[in-house]
């Protein structure tokens, strides 16, 4: 909603002065942030950072055009590998990884999205389940490319300046500006158009000229190369890489969980349920350890219940109801 | 003879054993008022998806100024310049009605600026009587206006034919007689329209021509007076009518 309304009209009233000094200082902050954090710190600050970029994927896709993806995981350590088998290969230099990775990303989902995009609601979801378990089962039995179950160590890196945790920091916290810049760009463009007539009605939207299956693969292109890259840059963090891992259902669980707790097809509501989502599960595995796994379930289920929405439509709703 | 923008030669479409529209042969003649009608289920809604290409013909080709379009997809189709709205309204209903408009604008109509989209829409929303409700989100609007607002989607396609499925159906008195003005308004225009209708008294005041489906087979075409004379037509379509006028009566 939010997006539909920042894609019709200009930004409420605000001086645009005041918007060009909250953005300074927002982006001052994330750059400033490593000087002043220890390593266990750096380290959720880097995960917040690769779930923003997840949730804001799964957003084109689940989002603004409403197809239910749960392919997150199969591009997310589709890229992993890319990445580190390029990087293992010792054939492309750190930075070069990601960009790689999602162009591969990319290509994979336009040749996919063509078939599972002429599903429809539980089809695709289940379509699109199934790919991360396809691609997991790939790289678990060609052995000779991905080693295997034994997986893939990557070399380590020597950052040029900084601390490694460090440069996967800005590494992740440029790609998570890349994909917001993204989001903003496409809710505004006629893309972005296209993919709204689509989510809520794609027979019309195709009586009014619309290429849906177009604008579909397109959408799905966008939610597999950004998690591709994301991976890439995973695969180096971490420094070892295995399917079990990368290919982890539980992330394509909880990028549209977190787009859900945010906001559905808004701009920023990925990142802030990305953010309010993680900090909720450090403090449960810190607190309560013994019932983490539950803690998913009941954010879905609270979710249905409460906020069906996510929290900023609620909230818009309730200014609504009071104005 | 009067140029057809719009030809069906030998049109098919089978569901299974069931020949919903059967060996349709039907010109289309440019800027003139074609009324599509006959009783319900003869097939008129499952023709007018073929032409827009919503479902496939299963034998026959369809002409449009010319060219061939069967086989298109629909949005090459609507893009052609063939526009049409549902009989059961197809806004969408979490955008304003000038987002609605602009969007058909902004893809059919061809226009690349969104502010041109935009203002074009507002001239079309202005068209058909429902400016002052730009702002208001297309699920909050009443019947009557979402099917103007249908008809403000359509003309934002920049049509050269307008498809009308019962555009007039669940309007009353008022509604019913500014949708008939307004309809002879874009015939004026130059626009051809084929119009599906169930109102005798809309159909008689507003089309040139006639065409009859019944059980999907063509049994009628051509001057509206002569095809609500033939023997046929009163037999198939107007007499059960009127015969039911009668008992109800």
């Amino acid at each position: 909603m939010l997006a539909s309304l920042a894609a019709s009209f200009p930004a409420r009233p605000l001086p645009r002065i005041g918007v060009g000094v909250l953005i300074a200082v927002a982006l001052g902050l994330l750059i400033a942030l490593p000087l002043g954090l220890d390593n266990y710190y750096m380290r959720l600050a880097t995960t917040v950072l690769m779930y923003c970029v997840l949730a804001w994927s799964w957003n084109f896709i689940g989002g603004f055009v409403g197809y239910p993806s749960f392919g997150i995981a199969a591009f997310f350590g589709f890229g992993a590998y890319a990445g580190a088998i390029l990087l293992s290969a010792k054939i492309i230099p750190f930075w070069l990884s990601p960009i790689l990775a999602a162009a591969g990303c990319f290509a994979v989902a336009v040749v996919i999205g063509m078939p599972i995009l002429r599903l429809r609601g539980h089809y695709f979801a289940v379509a699109s389940l199934g790919l991360g378990e396809v691609f997991r089962e790939l790289a678990m039995s060609w052995t000779a490319l991905t080693g295997g179950g034994m997986g893939i160590n990557l070399p380590p890196m020597r950052p040029a300046f900084g601390t490694e945790a460090q440069t996967f920091y800005y590494a992740m916290l440029i790609l998570a500006l890349v994909t917001l810049g993204t989001t903003i760009v496409v809710a505004r463009s006629r893309l972005g158009v296209a993919f709204r007539c689509i989510r809520q009605n794609e027979e019309a939207a195709n009586m009014i000229g619309i290429d849906a299956t177009r604008s579909k693969i397109i959408a799905f292109a966008f939610s597999a190369a950004l998690p591709g890259a994301a991976g890439a840059i995973y695969a180096s963090w971490v420094g070892y890489i295995d399917p079990s891992d990368v290919f982890d259902i539980l992330n394509s669980v909880k990028a549209p969980v977190m787009v859900l707790l945010g906001g559905t097809g808004t701009i920023f509501g990925p990142a802030i349920g990305a953010l309010i989502y993680l900090v909720f599960e450090e403090f449960v595995t810190h607190h309560l350890l013994q019932f983490h796994a539950g803690m998913l379930g009941i954010i879905i289920v609270a979710l249905v219940l409460f906020m069906p929405h996510g929290l900023l439509e609620t909230l818009r709703r309730r200014k609504q109801g009071q104005a | 003879m009067m140029t057809a923008i719009l030809e069906l030669r030998g049109v098919s479409r089978h569901f299974g054993g069931l020949r919903a529209v059967n060996d349709v042969t039907l010109s289309v003649p440019q800027g003139r008022i074609m009324g599509l009608i006959g009783p319900n289920g003869a097939g008129k809604t499952t023709l007018v998806n073929l032409i827009t290409g919503m479902i496939k013909l299963s034998a026959g080709e369809m002409w449009f100024k010319g060219a061939r379009i069967d086989g298109l997809a629909p949005h090459r189709i609507s893009r052609l310049g063939i526009a049409r709205t549902f009989q059961i309204v197809q806004p969408f209903p979490e955008m304003t009605a000038l987002e609605n408009v602009a969007a058909a604008a902004m893809f059919a109509g061809n226009i690349a600026s969104q502010s041109e989209a935009r203002d074009f829409a507002e001239s079309q929303l202005e068209r058909v009587g429902l400016l002052e409700l730009r702002s208001t989100l297309a699920s909050r609007l009443s019947l009557g206006q979402r099917k103007r607002l249908e008809f403000a989607k359509s003309l934002a396609m920049k049509p050269s034919i307008l498809l009308l499925d019962e555009v007039n159906a669940g309007l009353h008195g008022g509604e019913l007689a500014e949708a008939i003005t307004l309809i002879r308004s874009l015939a004026q225009d130059g626009l051809t329209i084929l119009i599906i209708e169930h109102l005798m008294k809309v159909v008689v005041s507003l089309c040139d021509d006639l065409a009859v489906l019944h059980h999907g087979e063509l049994i009628a075409n051509g001057p509206a007076q002569q095809v609500m004379g033939d023997e046929h037509v009163i037999k198939a379509y107007l007499g059960e009518r009127y015969l039911k006028r009668q008992r109800a009566g």
